[in-house]
């Protein structure tokens, strides 16, 4: 059969800048940082983070937007995904009567990626087992713990029957959940899916396994907002960031056909392993992702315009990810724009890849470029790119834009985002 | 600026209260249930009734006045998971180890008479 084109028609995040896609997306352009100094655990099992928290209980209702019978039986990281997927869900006009045939919904998929899973409740129950010494876990451990629950509560939410997989590739893990949808699309297995991913992985022994690799920026509570300085010469760090982010991608002759608003084309994915070492990345495994999502796009380097970059504001990283970038765009490299909008949301591991695919739709729609916050001096070894740093790009025109997800373990996902209607 | 906690809990009221928590609540929302009692119902049925409607509160939304002997548990929501949470929380607050139902539980009164005897051995005035 002929391959599907497919687009995005709906967006939804619950994220470091709240709620609201369109004003998070301002937050982004205007620099907003949103990574600040919290208390994690309880004393004295606890210990001061700089990292960038979602704003659920300003926006939202919770027990009023998803019912308590069905949030008692919720992680946190599954009431994220839902309150995310419902706000993405209703943007797509899917929530509307009849928006989807019998069939339609019987196929759609659910693809959604998560590092950690249902991570507090497992560990509330170790606290409650190991050190308060209770002879007995709740009954609901098992199916709020598990990493595949987020994912089945989003089906059960929206009743689709097709496919419900969760992806767990560390931080790629929604960009490739978001690469795999993409594929069932083309491929006609169904004409719409649900896809993204959350992180709710900031419990106290998931913050001192992070500490204990010494790759955390630190901050006072003046210096958070500036913590997370990607590609900058005195970067000291990644900061830790928890959300969900969630995108509805549909068949495009489905979209057209329906009146829906498309945002931006998924137009290829690609994807890769380093096979070199567990923690530091290799620049030749991130450039065959590169170039397999550019291939898989019908793309050429020399048309990208925007790279929403891995960037996490790491020693190690940030110049791999550089070099990866120089060798892909050769002589052209000075011409793309690259920023890295962690500096801002921090780095929300499994999520990661679904806010900043979100982040880069909007960039590919708006037109308009986000820049690295706190990057002031570009470190050398990240130079010969065309670094956003200060203000944004507004009205720059991004036919063409990657985002890049490269995770411990070596996996590397690029996803390639093409302005709709530019593709012939 | 202020330095504030990150959540690691649901975001929903989590059941953590003591075991020996009296069944009056006089707290608001899912607590403020009106007192069973004043339905006719023996003082130790009332007492019961009055437990169980709080630890429901917590887990389904349908108001405290449907939460009556008579009424199914499916129709107040009460799926297989949540009999789990529920058996389990009323044993926390109990403080005993297991409520073993020989059958599932299906309505109100099911549960009551579950619970009767464990409210029963409790010293006076701890549930009244």
């Amino acid at each position: 059969m002929q391959p599907q084109r497919v687009v995005i028609t709906g967006l939804g995040q619950v994220a470091p800048h709240g709620c609201d896609v369109a004003a998070g997306f301002e937050a982004l352009l205007a620099g907003h940082s949103a990574t600040r100094l919290h208390n994690v655990g309880e004393a004295p099992h606890s210990s001061t983070l700089v990292s960038a928290v979602c704003g659920v209980a300003a926006g939202l209702d919770a027990a009023a937007t998803l019912g308590r019978t069905r949030l008692m039986t919720m992680d946190r990281i599954s009431q994220l995904s839902a309150l995310a997927a419902r706000s993405a869900w209703a943007d797509a006009g899917l929530d509307a009567a009849g928006a989807l045939s019998d069939t339609e919904r019987e196929r759609a998929c659910v693809l959604w990626g998560t590092g950690a899973g249902g991570i507090q409740t497992l560990e509330r129950g170790y606290r409650e087992l190991f050190l308060l010494a209770k002879q007995r876990v709740s009954p609901l451990s098992v199916v709020m713990g598990m990493h595949n629950a987020a994912a089945a509560h989003l089906a059960l939410l929206f009743n689709l029957g097709g496919e419900c997989l969760t992806y767990s590739v560390a931080c790629a893990s929604s960009a490739v959940a978001l690469a795999e949808a993409m594929r069932r699309v083309r491929w006609g297995g169904c004409a719409v899916a649900l896809a993204g991913g959350a992180e709710a992985a900031l419990p106290y022994g998931t913050v001192k396994a992070w500490q204990s690799m010494r790759v955390l920026a630190g901050a006072d509570e003046a210096g958070a907002p500036a913590a997370c300085r990607p590609f900058d010469a005195s970067r000291s760090g990644l900061v830790l960031g928890e959300g969900a982010a969630a995108l509805v991608l549909e068949a495009r002759d489905h979209a057209l056909a329906r009146g829906a608003r498309i945002y931006a084309e998924l137009a290829g994915a690609g994807g890769s392993c380093d096979h070199s070492h567990l923690s530091t990345p290799d620049a030749g495994g991130q450039l065959r992702a590169l170039q397999a999502a550019l291939h898989d796009a019908g793309a050429t380097p020399d048309q990208v315009r925007y790279v929403n970059a891995h960037g996490t504001a790491t020693a190690e990283g940030d110049p791999v990810e550089a070099e990866a970038l120089r060798r892909l765009f050769g002589a052209h490299a000075p011409q793309v724009a690259v920023s890295a909008t962690k500096s801002m949301h921090g780095h929300l591991m499994g999520a990661a890849g679904a806010l900043e695919a979100l982040v880069t739709v909007m960039a590919v729609h708006t037109g308009h470029i986000p820049p690295t916050a706190n990057l002031a001096t570009v470190d050398a070894a990240c130079g010969g790119l065309d670094h956003v740093l200060g203000n944004a790009r507004r009205d720059a025109g991004v036919p063409l834009a990657l985002s890049n997800s490269f995770a411990f373990g070596g996996s590397n996902a690029v996803l390639v985002f093409r302005q709709h209607g530019l593709h012939a | 600026m202020t330095t504030t906690s990150i959540s690691t809990k649901p975001l929903t009221k989590p059941l953590t209260k003591p075991a020996t928590k009296p069944a009056t609540d006089a707290a608001g929302g899912p607590d403020a249930v009106p007192p069973a009692h004043s339905r006719g119902l023996q003082p130790a049925d009332a007492a019961a009734l009055d437990l169980l409607r709080q630890v429901l509160g917590h887990l389904t939304d349908a108001p405290p006045e449907q939460i009556v002997p008579e009424a199914e548990l499916a129709s107040l929501q009460i799926d297989s998971l949540a009999l789990a949470e529920m058996l389990f929380a009323l044993e926390d607050r109990l403080g005993v180890t297991v409520i073993e139902p020989n059958e599932r539980p299906q309505t109100v009164a099911d549960v009551l008479r579950l619970i009767a005897p464990q409210l029963a051995q409790l010293q006076p005035g701890a549930a009244a």
